[in-house]
């Protein structure tokens, strides 16, 4: 609901200004989009209905952010390209011609927005005091930190590969796509995505030898 | 000796190749050894989850995604409607006057002694507001009290004496939040621009 403020400027007996502020609080999920298909969904987002594309970010918030983080390697960079993500998903969703599914399509973008970030700067790794989800396995604190430890070294490692490397490394280890799909997200021949997926493992390995304590 | 290829790993790594197909593999421990250390690595690159945000995380970025949303589509004006009807430039006066009025109200104000002690201004009393100075005034006592009462007189103390009517411009751009002033601001500086500016 929106809290409408007006504000009224009397100069003149005759005359005046009228302005209108319209205070927009989030809109209240649509219980009804909940029931929709993935492709009615993209249809009622594109009509402009109110939460169609808010349940689209909810839904696909998770996979995206956990895929800038991959590709980034901290919390602050992922957040600021998860939004840029979605942000470029409303503007092409016209374009999005339901050929994959929707998941598959952000994760291209994500890729891709990922992929031009590198480009400007180097991701600079998470901070030491980031903890892994907890483990409701009967783990010791030493077996945790170490298993803390290590899981810093390897996103570190992750994050020092290159672009493209670490792109079809993500997308194939993570996301689970087929060499075909990286392929078309890294705009390259499947040979060479599998390419990068072989140099990615061959530097990781490298890496984590010179990671190690 | 030809060693395998970096497709023939992959292939062998996703398990779309199996291993007895690979004639080479039986007789090179170079290439035996290379895909166990590509596949111990890519099992570790594998175990590592992202560490779980905080979970106001989600809620955040949804409502971050849906002010940027909001503001591509609406770029001007994304929460404002502008209902313009005015027939004289000199209004923009009064809109402006009272956005001064506003600031002045909100802008700390000095002290002020009946009879202060400090060096009487030359031809009346200045006050500055970037660096605010005590204000002298005239010896006179009534403007002193005046003074005195006012200096406790907040905003809604204001609107109380009725100063401020309800729909009047200097209560409602006082209820603005800062980023709506600077809009307002925006949006009469936009319409008295002369034309073609």
């Amino acid at each position: 609901m929106a809290t409408p403020l007006t504000v009224t400027l009397n100069g003149r007996a005759d005359a005046g200004w009228n302005v209108t502020v319209v205070r927009h609080e989030p809109e209240v999920p649509d219980p009804a989009l909940q029931a929709l298909t993935e492709p009615d969904l993209i249809a009622a987002a594109l009509d402009g209905r109110p939460g169609a594309f808010d349940l689209v970010v909810e839904r696909h918030r998770r996979p995206v952010y956990q895929i800038c983080y991959r590709f980034m390697g901290n919390h602050e960079d992922a957040s600021d390209l998860s939004q840029d993500v979605f942000l470029r998903a409303y503007r092409g969703l016209k374009a999005f011609k339901g050929n994959a599914a929707l998941g598959t399509w952000l994760h291209r973008i994500a890729v891709n927005t990922c992929l031009n970030r590198v480009a400007l700067k180097t991701p600079k790794g998470e901070p030491l005091g980031e903890t892994e989800p907890a483990d409701t396995t009967s783990e010791t604190p030493t077996e945790r930190m170490l298993r803390d430890e290590r899981a810093v070294r390897v996103r570190a490692a992750v994050a020092k590969l290159p672009a493209k490397q670490r792109a079809a490394l993500i997308l194939r280890t993570y996301q689970e796509q087929s060499h075909q799909e990286i392929a078309d997200a890294l705009g390259t021949s499947v040979g060479a995505a599998k390419a990068n997926v072989f140099h990615a493992l061959q530097n990781l390995k490298k890496l984590l030898g010179e990671l190690s304590p | 000796m030809t060693h395998l290829s970096p497709d023939t790993f992959v292939d062998l790594l996703d398990g779309t190749l199996a291993e007895e197909t690979v004639p080479h593999l039986a007789t090179c421990a170079s290439c035996r050894q290379q895909l166990a250390e590509l596949r111990g690595t890519w099992q570790a690159a594998a175990a590592v989850d992202v560490p779980e945000p905080s979970p106001l995380f989600w809620d955040h970025l949804s409502a971050r995604v849906h002010d940027a949303v909001a503001a591509d589509v609406q770029p001007r004006a994304p929460w404002w409607r502008i209902d313009w009807s005015w027939t004289s430039v000199g209004l923009a006066g009064a809109a402006v006057a009272a956005l001064a009025l506003v600031a002045f109200l909100q802008v700390p104000r000095p002290v002020v002694r009946p009879g202060g002690t400090s060096e009487p201004a030359a031809g009346g009393a200045v006050a500055s507001l970037a660096a605010p100075e005590p204000v002298v005034l005239p010896d006179d006592e009534s403007i002193g009290l005046m003074a005195d009462l006012a200096s406790d007189l907040d905003w809604d103390g204001v609107a109380e004496l009725g100063l401020a009517p309800v729909g009047g411009a200097e209560r409602a751009a006082s209820e603005m939040t800062a980023d709506e002033r600077v809009e307002l601001q925006r949006l009469l500086h936009d319409a008295l621009a002369p034309a073609g500016t």
